[in-house]
């Protein structure tokens, strides 16, 4: 008797869990399913969607300069969140670590929508940086930082700068400096240490950490929402846009399911890559 | 080893990018205390004024009630779930368990558009269920795998022959879970419930989908900021910023920052 | 001396135990009598399956197959907070979250043992281990040895009547395990229940139990006492798991009553015969080092009540209190000889040859390929 009871217990255990992530897939399975929805034709297996999807040049659009979006300001991410993980990591003292570790947690949890709003406060017309040029005399007439591409951008950089200093920060943390102090004294100046020595030991880290950002940019639909003004296509606010405002779910659904394989891919991607560059490493 | 010029270098770069990560929150902070009624750069004068009209706002106050409701009560659920899934995951084998492990990570994977759309469509069109439940649902959904990934670090580092040892001195199953691993799970339970609170209170773009005339906080603050342009918003803003200090702190005193990094 | 808590000691009886995990065969047919208030050693080597017999027989892990009876009674399939089983875990499972006190009163309380009873009893315990001054304190407070005591406290307050200890010492420094394994076994002996300790260390399980089982591989090699053990091993594993031996490699070339005569290439010498040796036999005699006399007389050319033969010494270690004497026979074959005290001095410089003996009756015989001869149970 104890003995079935040990044996099914871990079952018991892990279904009410497994109901709820079936809700999951259920939802997934009627976005699949709405997306053979042809509505002109009432057929529930076409690929009139999609097809209206490859064909139109402004929904590739969407797709395409979403992609685009998300590269550079992953790169831009990379490039300036780095030295803030080293810095954290390797030249501050612990106590400046923790109170820059404390204000990254801050940020990472706090509002996002009210992130993209503070930086509306910061772009806008009357907002602190032309404010702060007007004083120094170096504008002609207050400069459009907003409702444009070059908004979207601060605002997806700032969004996903926290994610990547956390996920970079956990390798360079385990940088070993003994490393560092070997290749100098073996003549290697700073810079090509770091270049061969320190960012290759780095790359699961930024592998872990561009992903998440890059797809996070992507999917993103507050940056878009608030500082694009309606005018800078992301994937993201097409799908809200055409399955509420335009009650067209089936076009949505599409979008929504590309969208989903897209993250897909590059999240198998860049997994298959860290494998690839860690098994170099494992003899 | 770095040189000194390096460092000031680095420093400076590191300390610039995060003052351009602080910056917008700052500015917030100071607009809130404007006493004119602009949002613009700088503020005139010092006033409470703003943090007075939050109290003649209702989307604000029904926007409070719904994000405190969804997220106690998604929180609660998780918790549940998740401490269960995490016995079972940790204290046993069976088949199947590396699929349960990535099934409930699963939610991780999906981007919150495709969630919400997801959502809205098994909610409303498949099964007929009431916006507010499918919700419920979305926040269980999205806040779990960080639940579970945070009580298992839990469970993995705790001696397993505790509940043996329990056990065999006459203890029931169910009397060892309570008496032993429950309070001494009891710190990580909760971090993870501030965790999965914060998580749930802040999520925007798929609950946007699910959310009618009922808004939750986040919401209406967006809503406020598309069609208002006082700085009502910005003492909102504030008061959730100290909200979620008061956070940062508590998760640090139950289950230490460190813990939180990995 | 009677004990202040009477436990009602039961024998254990395990009847073709095994247990099989993804594979492997982690136990292998094991069968076993321990008489009430006996204490056994599960001696070997990691890996053997010594803890895991240890588990069986607290309910923490399900047989594949047999029986496990507690004083008559079969509780295989009982779970392990119904046994009346005690076990003592190699890490103290102590509850970090409870004090001393609390961690004794546990079983208690599970047990549903009145408040007052429970305070008599917990009172007892703990002066019976002497940590009535550590009552109040936090596991994480207290030493490697009083963790160790509070553990046996807080099993044997709830009376079982069995005991199990996994490694109970292993986590404490050599000095503290030496004094503490005499107090282990005065408080067995004095409590007077039935114990199964699980030690990877032979001298441990020599000085604390009755009987020691060697296990090797998932079955036992040999069971009995530590006299047994030492003085006839059934197989090389035992005799080398067991103190040091020598082994000398020849053929059985005639028996007579006890005794089998074995040529171990030109010399005959005498030694205990076992049941399944024959006349023509491969096998080599095992001999104990400190059982190895020198003389400088040549040795006699017929084996008598005592084995002889030619040896040239090697080399020799003082280690203080032991003095390692390596010979080496005629063959070239090394004999390790050990003496203590004032044995040690002897005439024989390094290079000369001299003459060792020993009695033939503490003369093992073991199958050349190392299987086993049978066991001495």
């Amino acid at each position: 008797m104890i003995v079935m009871l040990r044996k099914i217990a871990p079952y018991l255990l892990v279904a009410p869990a497994l109901l709820l992530i079936a809700s999951l897939v259920m939802g997934l399975s009627s976005l699949l399913g709405w997306s053979f929805l042809d509505g002109a034709s009432g057929n529930v297996a076409s690929f009139a969607q999609y097809e209206s999807l490859l064909a139109n040049g402004s929904y590739r659009h969407y797709f395409s300069y979403s992609l685009w979006l998300a590269v550079i300001s992953t790169a831009i991410a990379l490039v300036l969140g780095f030295p803030v993980a080293y810095y954290m990591e390797v030249v501050a003292s612990p106590k400046q670590r923790k109170i820059i570790f404390a204000s990254l947690l801050g940020i990472f949890l706090s509002d996002y929508v009210l992130r993209m709003f503070g930086l509306i406060l910061i772009l806008g017309r009357s907002g602190m940086v032309n404010r702060v040029a007007g004083w120094l005399g170096i504008a002609d007439g207050p400069w459009k930082l907003m409702y444009n591409e070059f908004g979207v951008m601060v605002g997806l950089v700032a969004g996903i700068l926290p994610f990547m200093i956390l996920s970079l920060n956990g390798v360079v943390a385990r940088l070993d400096k003994r490393l560092r102090e070997a290749a100098a004294l073996l003549g290697s100046p700073p810079w090509r240490t770091f270049v061969s020595i320190t960012l290759p030991l780095c790359i699961p880290g930024i592998l872990a950490g561009t992903m998440l950002s890059f797809l996070l940019s992507l999917n993103s639909f507050v940056t878009p929402m608030l500082l694009g003004g309606g005018r800078v296509d992301m994937v993201a606010v097409f799908i809200f846009d055409q399955a509420i405002n335009l009650a067209n779910l089936p076009l949505g659904s599409a979008a929504a399911l590309i969208l989903f394989l897209l993250s897909a891919a590059v999240i198998i991607m860049l997994n298959v890559l860290g494998d690839r560059y860690l098994k170099r490493f494992q003899r | 080893m770095i040189g000194h010029q390096k460092s000031t270098a680095l420093q400076a770069t590191a300390f610039g990018v995060l003052l351009f990560l602080a910056l917008p929150n700052l500015l917030i902070v100071l607009i809130s205390f404007n006493a004119g009624t602009t949002l613009g750069f700088p503020p005139s004068g010092f006033s409470f004024r703003w943090y007075a009209n939050l109290l003649n706002i209702p989307s604000f106050a029904i926007g409070l009630r719904q994000s405190v409701m969804l997220a106690v009560l998604s929180t609660a659920i998780s918790v549940v779930l998740g401490i269960m899934v995490s016995l079972a995951v940790v204290r046993f084998r069976f088949l199947g368990r590396n699929i349960v492990n990535v099934l409930v990570m699963a939610p991780l994977f999906v981007p919150e558009v495709v969630m919400g759309i997801a959502m809205l469509l098994w909610a409303n069109i498949v099964l007929a269920i009431s916006n507010t439940t499918a919700l419920v649902v979305l926040h269980c959904l999205i806040v779990l795998p960080y639940v579970v990934r945070l009580i298992v670090a839990n469970l993995q580092s705790m001696d397993p022959n505790l509940e043996n040892a329990a056990m065999l001195l006459g203890a029931r199953p169910l009397q060892a879970f309570l008496l032993i691993t429950l309070p001494l799970l009891g710190k990580g339970l909760l971090g993870a419930g501030i965790f999965a609170i914060v998580m749930s209170f802040h999520n925007f773009t798929a609950t946007m989908f699910l959310v009618g005339n009922k808004p939750t906080l986040p919401v209406a603050a967006y809503q406020y900021i598309r069609t208002e342009s006082d700085p009502s918003v910005c003492a909102l803003s504030t008061l959730m910023m100290l909200g979620g200090i008061i956070a940062v702190y508590l998760m640090d005193k139950w289950i230490g920052l460190e813990r939180l990094a990995r | 001396m009677n004990s202040p808590l009477d436990f009602n000691k039961r024998g254990i009886s395990l009847r073709n135990l095994s247990v099989v995990l993804q594979g492997n065969r982690i136990l292998d047919g094991i069968d076993m009598e321990i008489a009430p208030g006996e204490v056994i050693a599960l001696l070997g080597p990691s890996g053997c399956g010594k803890t895991t017999l240890l588990r069986v027989i607290a309910g923490l892990q399900v047989p594949s197959q047999g029986e496990v009876q507690i004083g008559g009674e079969t509780i295989t399939e009982v779970a392990p907070y119904r046994r009346g089983v005690g076990m003592v875990f190699q890490s103290y499972a102590l509850f970090p979250h409870m004090t001393v006190h609390d961690n004794i009163a546990f079983g208690l309380k599970m047990h549903r043992v009145s408040p007052e009873e429970r305070a008599r009893i917990v009172s007892v315990t703990l002066e019976m281990l002497d940590l009535t001054h550590l009552r109040d304190r936090y596991p994480a407070q207290l030493s490697g040895g009083q963790q160790q005591r509070v553990a046996v406290a807080r099993t044997i307050a709830t009376r079982p009547s069995v005991l199990l200890l996994d490694e109970p010492l292993s986590a404490l420094d050599k000095k503290l395990r030496d004094s503490m394994r005499s107090e282990l076994r005065t408080l067995l002996k004095q409590v007077g229940i039935t114990a199964i300790i699980v030690t990877h260390d032979q001298e441990e399980a020599l000085a604390i139990a009755d009987r020691v089982a060697v296990m090797e591989r998932g079955t036992i090699a040999q069971l009995g006492t530590g006299a047994e053990l030492y003085d006839r091993p059934n197989s090389r594993f035992v005799a080398d798991f067991v103190g040091y031996m020598n082994y000398l490699d020849g053929a059985v070339t005639g028996i007579a009553g006890d005794l089998a005569e074995v040529d171990i290439g030109g010399r005959k010498v005498k030694a205990l015969a076992t049941p399944r040796c024959g006349v023509g036999d491969r096998v080599e005699i095992a001999i104990r080092p400190e059982m190895i006399s020198i003389s400088g007389e040549r040795p006699r050319a017929e084996a008598g009540a005592t084995n002889e033969l030619t040896a040239r010494l090697a080399g020799e270690e003082f280690l203080g209190i032991v003095t390692y004497l390596r010979f080496e026979d005629e063959l070239d074959r090394k004999i390790l000889v050990i003496k203590t005290g004032r044995d040690r001095h002897h005439s024989v410089g390094v290079g000369n040859e001299c003459c060792l003996s020993w009695p033939a009756d503490l003369t093992s015989i073991i199958a050349a390929s190392g299987a086993r001869e049978g066991s001495a149970a």
